[in-house]
């Protein structure tokens, strides 16, 4: 992979976008008009990857959190509290999100994805000011399998999640300590 | 408008249960170092082109 004159940004106001297109219509939208907006109300920041005449790339990151609700007496999730200290159980867990992650057509095959899949681990594993157990990502159906590859797993598995335009799912850091 | 992204929900019933079942079968694993080595590597990389 060559990264001569390449660059990772952050987004803002005064970025002007360089070309993009991903193939996917509403990818290309959210770059060029939502992710200023998530961003302005501090929902979502976007970072681009660009070379001197493209945006290769870019991904938009969230904090997130994991939750699940709790059975009342039930040996299932006793089994899964016994080794946790009274104090330690909790249930909710701290996350990222990958809200949106594309990349250009004219740069596809050359593994960016996957690069910018491990940097967002690595980041969160190497580089945190808060601890982050799980990333999680909103994922088009058309890159479920992209996810599956990365390692994710489906958080939500009703027949009405799998038949939305996109769906959650979830990686373990922990999985790399 | 694009398609909003979309809000984690909370975990209830078989999803809550895959997904304590998926956290203990990682939490009995080794790291691969291999990808740790990979995860690594893309950091320093990408890290280095942040302006």
């Amino acid at each position: 992979m060559e990264f001569s004159g390449t660059r990772l940004i952050k987004l803002s106001s005064d970025t002007i976008i360089k070309p993009f297109d991903c193939g996917d219509q509403d990818l290309n939208d959210f770059l060029i008009n939502d992710a200023i907006n998530y961003q302005k109300e501090l929902m979502a920041i976007t970072y681009l990857l660009e070379s001197k005449d493209f945006t290769i790339a870019f991904f938009s990151l969230m904090n997130d959190k994991i939750t699940i609700q709790e059975a009342a007496n039930n040996k299932f999730w006793n089994r899964f509290r016994r080794n946790i200290p009274n104090a330690k159980r909790i249930s909710s867990y701290p996350s990222v999100k990958i809200g949106r992650l594309a990349v250009n057509n004219k740069f596809k095959g050359l593994k960016f994805g996957n690069l910018i899949i491990d940097y967002i681990k690595g980041v969160f594993l190497e580089n945190v000011a808060s601890a982050c157990k799980y990333i999680t990502v909103d994922a088009y159906n058309t890159t479920l399998d992209f996810y599956v590859k990365n390692g994710f797993n489906y958080l939500v598995d009703t027949a009405e999640n799998q038949n939305a335009k996109t769906r959650l799912m979830f990686f373990d850091l922990k999985s790399l300590k | 408008m694009a398609t909003p992204i979309k809000e984690t929900p909370i975990l209830k019933g078989k999803d809550a249960k895959n997904f304590l079942k998926a956290k203990e079968k990682v939490a009995q694993q080794k790291p691969d170092p291999k990808e740790l080595e990979r995860v690594r590597a893309a950091f320093k990389t990408l890290n280095a082109l942040l302006k």
